[in-house]
């Protein structure tokens, strides 16, 4: 690790202020800057979210009332619950009314789930939490071995065969892939569970649920990490054509270090910084996949929440995921920069 | 090796994911299915419904989702004074008796002695008058109480209702659809909608709501003892949210009892399995709605119109063996109110619609094209994402013969704003036809996206008017056989196809669409007396 990679410095470091001081104080006001920075957009994006999700026509209670089994309510009856339900006033001030509550720390009231909006998503954060954490080590690590088998031998066989699939992977949007795996897994080949995140009687003991709920998870996770698996691959397979040129890796190589120790220990660990902060922009990515994915799957995860929020007009529960996700996108974010601007650093 | 370094090998980061995974799933445990799977593993294995969508809501009435089946799983919960048949007829529910007075203006009702709610304390006239000034004040969206003048209590268990008008359809509107609240624990909740908690599903119905899972689109309802309705036939009934295919395997399996509803087009597989399939209309009528204050204010127009489309087509295009062609006089076979003279079927006529138009002094150029005062007629076609199929055929049969026509898919809360604005033509919508009368003053005039909207005319609204402060049931039939002349004729909106559905059985038990519909008008096999003895 002692060799500096010079293709690490080429990405960008959007948190690095240099020339301010020592260069801890600097490194250390840089993060600051970051934080101070994704604070703005989260800000931002609240607001914004609160602003157009109420321009959008109709409101929660009238989309609550579009069923023609409910009588019609009188004008009276329907301001007296507008106004009940918080829908009463203008934009503007349902908005602030919005802002306010929340920076007390109250993330608001879903009228359609009838539940605390904070309750809704805890309830469902889990399930995709593990969609999520479960795809990651898919795409990591699948992507990178395969990456580094293919750059190690370009246009070797494994480069011949991967490649042409991996591109074909990448070019399927997310939705897409989980279709044609329930359709492979779920139908054509029914080995797996098509829907829902645990069987109909879920096993009585601990370890029986568990293989329930990993078994339900597999397809989820495997169409999420599909997408990202491409990502990672090229990135592996481009980094390690670049070391496989350089004087330490071909030191190794003359010294006749066994193959694995040259892919672990050479290979894999110098492409850690790079992974890292290609994380940062695939978490986004990842977010947004997992909401095609769950619906796909009639998971119970967020995706499906926020789905029906937007046809609810479920103002509250719409911004509280906004608020949840923009929150953890900015903050990962901002970690992986921190951690992969001081690893450029350290070289 | 600095800090950070450490924590990038490759080993530490397999075990923090693997932790990670771990912490996840150890979370699941945690939550929601061990609620439902608390106790009685030996017990007979409960009655298993899939629902498709899974999730209603609590079940609780002004908390559930507002749709016809979170109503109907509530009904299972929640009493109504007046209940159901087999064969839709008003039968007792928790009133035992109720007996109209000479003038009509008032009933007195007298309630089963020996109901309970599920936390044992006694239902009484107290709580029926309670529920019925609660919700005067906090407006219940499946039943109105507004045509009530007063209530008087007689006894523990009897009680009279004044109404403000001699309305006949009291029995099976309001009667029917209210869900009967206990006042010890409603009495204190100012905010109902946001009232949620188990305590809120306190009912008094034949089965009680023993676990609801959320995530899961599950419910768990338990077996009441001594319901003066009769004994429940199930421990338990346990809904639970499964897809169509995975349903019917489940089925095979033997692990589940009822497919509430099944789309037909998977019926056959249903068949070839042998399970026990109900089929019924919907009568959740296919209507080609018109513009009455724009484009369409004319008869002839609308009835053109009517002629212009070949419903024969659009049924083998776009309803292959899954519905049936609608009557076009608003109730559909089946119905009681339904009459036996024929109304106008608008068979398909170009040549007929042709000379309707051109009466109404709309011309067709030499291209076929069809204008007024010169210039092209362009008509805006609405409809919402479950009609995009038929929108598409009648798009194609207008423009065929001559109009221009924009289709436009919205989705229902853009589609309402659109509508509601008067920016449209025709729209394409599915509205039920079943239910108590009373309702079509809202159906047929009402201003809803999803009514006919049609400006009261004042013979049919008057006929309206008349059927519901008719003496007896055979004055009100005579009455809405006049109005269903009328509408075939007047053409609020234009009923083009009524879609089937179907529900699957095993055997352990099946019982057809209840006629009628269940309660409100709710398309159903699944009222709650077939889990009674």
């Amino acid at each position: 690790m002692d060799n500096a990679s010079p293709s690490l410095l080429d990405h960008p470091v959007p948190t690095e202020i240099t020339g301010a001081g020592s260069p801890a104080v600097g490194r250390f006001a840089g993060l600051i800057g970051g934080f101070v920075l994704r604070l703005l957009i989260f800000c931002f994006v609240i607001v914004l979210c609160a602003m157009l999700s109420r321009m959008m026509p109709g409101d929660t209670l009238q989309v609550m009332l579009s069923t023609d089994l409910a009588r019609g309510l009188g004008t009276g009856e329907v301001q007296q619950l507008q106004e009940t339900m918080g829908l009463g006033g203008g934009i503007a001030s349902q908005v602030w009314a919005y802002l306010s509550r929340l920076l007390a720390g109250d993330l608001g009231y879903s009228i359609p789930h009838a539940a605390p909006v904070l309750q809704l998503l805890l309830t469902a954060l889990p399930w995709t939490g593990l969609l999520i954490l479960g795809a990651m080590p898919v795409f990591l690590i699948g992507g990178a071995l395969a990456g580094i088998e293919a750059g190690q031998l370009p246009g070797g066989s494994v480069d011949r065969w991967v490649t042409p699939v991996v591109t074909m992977l990448a070019s399927l949007p997310p939705f897409t892939g989980a279709v044609l795996l329930l359709l492979v897994f779920g139908i054509l080949w029914p080995v797996l569970p098509t829907g829902g995140a645990e069987p109909l009687f879920p096993a009585m003991d601990q370890l029986g649920r568990a293989v329930g709920v990993l078994r339900h998870a597999i397809l989820p996770m495997l169409a999420l990490a599909l997408h990202e698996l491409a990502r990672f691959y090229f990135l592996a397979r481009a980094e390690t054509l670049n070391l496989a040129q350089r004087d330490f890796i071909v030191n190794a190589r003359a010294r006749g270090i066994s193959p694995w120790r040259l892919r672990w220990a050479y290979i894999g660990r110098s492409l850690i910084p790079a992974c890292l902060s290609r994380l940062s922009d695939t978490l986004t990515g990842l977010v947004s996949a997992v909401f095609f994915v769950e619906i796909v799957f009639s998971y119970p995860g967020t995706g499906y929440l926020i789905y029906s929020a937007i046809l609810d007009r479920d103002y509250d529960l719409l911004q509280g995921a906004v608020v949840f996700m923009a929150g953890v996108v900015l903050l990962m974010n901002w970690l992986v920069d921190g951690l992969s601007g001081h690893l450029a650093r350290r070289g | 090796m600095s800090f950070v370094h450490r924590f990038i090998r490759p080993r530490f980061l397999a075990h923090a994911a693997a932790a990670g995974l771990a912490l996840g799933a150890a979370q699941y445990f945690g939550l929601g299915a061990e609620a439902l799977m608390a106790a009685e593993p030996d017990r007979q294995r409960p009655l298993v419904i899939t629902d498709s969508k899974g999730d209603r809501g609590m079940l609780a009435p002004y908390v559930h989702r507002k749709n016809g089946i979170a109503y109907l799983y509530t009904s299972y919960i929640f009493d109504t004074l007046v209940s159901q048949d087999a064969d839709g007829n008003s039968v007792p529910g928790l009133a035992r008796t109720w007996t109209r007075s000479q003038d009509g203006l008032s009933y007195a009702l007298e309630l089963q002695r020996d109901a309970k709610w599920h936390d044992g304390t006694p239902v009484t006239a107290d709580d029926v008058t309670f529920t019925l000034r609660y919700m005067a004040e906090h407006p219940y969206v499946f039943g109105s109480v507004k045509a009530l003048a007063g209530i008087e209590i007689e006894g523990v268990h009897d009680l009279r209702i004044h109404i403000k008008r001699a309305e006949y359809g009291l029995v099976e509107g309001l009667f029917s659809a209210i869900p009967i609240l206990p006042r010890h624990i409603y009495e204190g909740v100012k905010d109902p909608f946001r009232f949620a908690t188990p305590e809120a599903a306190v009912g008094s119905g034949p089965y009680r709501l023993a676990a609801y899972d959320k995530a899961q689109g599950r419910y768990r309802l338990e077996a009441t003892e001594d319901h003066p309705l009769g004994r429940p036939r199930f421990d338990q009934i346990w809904i639970v949210k499964m897809g169509p295919d995975a349903a019917l395997q489940a089925m095979s399996a033997g692990e589940v009892d009822v497919i509430s509803y099944l789309p037909p087009d998977r019926l056959p597989e249903a068949l070839d399995a042998g399970f026990a399939v109900e089929t019924s209309p919907s009568d959740h009528v296919l209507r080609l709605g018109f513009n009455h204050r724009g484009q369409f204010q004319k008869i002839e127009l609308r009835q053109a119109i009517a002629y212009a489309v070949d419903r024969s087509a659009l049924l083998a295009i776009a309803f292959p063996g899954v519905a049936e062609l609608a009557e076009t006089g608003y109730f559909q076979p089946g119905s009681k109110w339904q009459s036996d003279e024929a109304t106008e079927g608008y068979a398909y006529d170009p040549a007929q619609a042709r000379d309707l138009l051109l009466a109404a002094g709309w011309t067709q150029n030499r291209a076929g094209r069809w204008q007024t005062q010169g210039e092209e007629i362009r008509l805006r076609l609405l409809t919402d994402g479950r009609e995009v199929k038929p929108a598409r055929v009648i798009a194609e049969q207008l423009e065929a013969f001559g109009f221009a026509v924009d289709l436009r898919v919205m989705e229902v809360a853009a589609l309402r704003s659109l509508v509601a604005d008067g920016d449209y033509d025709l729209t394409l919508f599915s509205s039920s036809t079943l239910g108590d009368p009373g309702n079509i003053r809202r159906r047929v005039f009402g201003r809803g996206w999803n009514s006919d909207r049609f400006p009261a005319d004042p013979k049919m609204a008057g006929l309206i008017k008349a059927q519901a402060v008719a003496q007896s049931q055979a004055e009100r039939q005579e009455i809405l056989a006049r109005f269903q002349q009328l509408y075939a004729e007047n053409l609020p909106s234009y009923m083009l196809v009524n879609p089937l559905m179907a529900t699957v059985f095993n055997d352990k038990l099946s019982a057809p669409f209840m006629p009628g519909g269940v309660a409100i008008g709710i398309p159903s096999a699944l009222h709650k007396s077939i889990f009674l003895e």
